[in-house]
């Protein structure tokens, strides 16, 4: 870039909002004509610069004045202070108590990890089965065995 | 009396003594010059939105202390501005993010000058490089090229000289210049 594509650079704005002074003018334009590069740039920046003047205007939206009006309400009427403790405590308390639940239920189940095992039951064994082994274990000629055989006679002569 | 006959002194005065009738009268009356000028200073939508909100409930509150000494409209552009300035500093990290993204996909995009400059790119060009200048120059530019500004009236908003401001308005449009300058070339 020799100085005049420089200059050219340096005073981009003024070339575009026409600020030259006329002693610079007939160089600048001499300038431009030559030089494609600082011609390109000089388009390229006045219609990027001319957009500054073509600001979109914005409307703001429908929620605008609802919004704001709420906000004065909060204001012109401020929540009791009794209501703002509840609502304060409510809010931190909140995460506390779910904080809380899954404490105890983690402390219920490492407890419920924790409990003896217990030995599996032997299976129930009928009344009769048990009769009739006991029966069987008693020993010849011993009390039992007498009193046994005895109760066995006395139901068989019964009918 | 209908609000909507009364002068801004008028209305001040009514909704100094809370009268939301006249304050509704204010916010259509105002409200599309402060939502443009909060949106031109911060660049989002509904961020502007938020904070023009937020000027016309500061004007509410603060009706009472509208000393009469300046223009309205310069006290409700001092609001605007301070409004939007809060706004941008308290948004400035989510910002300088959005901005390293911008930048990046930029340059993975490759495009042509000419290619960059289509369609909507143009004023998101624009956005950008006035978004990346200094605060101080940025307002002054905003103020002076989107809301047409004189540089007294400039100086009124802000409180400091119309000296100042100029030479801020300078400084920004010479660091546009610049950055748009290696943009286009």
């Amino acid at each position: 870039m020799n100085c005049d594509c420089r200059e050219v650079t340096n005073k981009l704005i003024d070339i575009v909002e026409d600020n030259i002074p006329e002693s610079q003018k007939r160089s600048i334009q001499n300038h431009l004509t030559t030089c494609p590069q600082c011609n390109r740039l000089v388009k390229r920046f006045a219609r990027v610069w001319k957009e500054l003047s073509t600001a979109e205007k914005l409307t703001p939206s429908e929620r605008f004045w609802p919004g704001l009006r709420a906000k004065i309400e909060d204001y012109e009427n401020p929540p009791l202070l009794r209501e703002k403790i509840i609502t304060g405590l409510k809010n931190s308390l909140r995460p506390a108590a779910v904080s809380l639940i899954f404490l105890l239920g983690g402390l219920f189940g490492y407890h419920l990890g924790n409990l003896p095992h217990m030995e599996s039951t032997p299976p129930v064994m009928l009344y009769v089965e048990q009769y009739v082994q006991d029966f069987q274990d008693f020993q010849e000629g011993s009390v039992s065995d007498f009193y046994m055989k005895y109760e066995t006679q006395n139901q068989q002569e019964v009918p | 009396m209908a609000a909507n006959k009364l002068d801004d002194d008028e209305l001040i005065q009514r909704i100094s003594r809370k009268d939301l009738i006249a304050f509704q009268e204010l916010v259509e009356r105002y409200k599309s010059f402060v939502f443009n000028t909060c949106y031109n200073l911060i660049g989002s939508y509904q961020q502007a939105e938020e904070a023009a909100q937020d000027v016309f409930f500061q004007i509410y509150k603060s009706a009472g202390a509208f000393r009469h000494q300046s223009k309205m409209s310069t006290w409700i552009y001092r609001i605007a501005v301070n409004q939007s300035l809060n706004a941008i500093r308290s948004n400035k990290r989510s910002r300088w993010i959005k901005s390293l993204t911008t930048l990046e996909t930029k340059e993975s995009s490759g495009k042509e000058p000419d290619k960059l400059l289509e369609k909507k790119e143009l004023k998101d060009l624009l956005r950008d490089a006035v978004d990346s200048l200094p605060e101080k120059q940025r307002t002054a530019f905003i103020l002076n090229t989107y809301e047409n500004l004189s540089p007294s009236a400039i100086a009124e908003i802000l409180g400091i000289s119309s000296n100042s401001v100029e030479v801020r308005i300078h400084r920004a449009k010479k660091n546009l210049q610049k950055k748009l300058a290696s943009l286009l070339t």
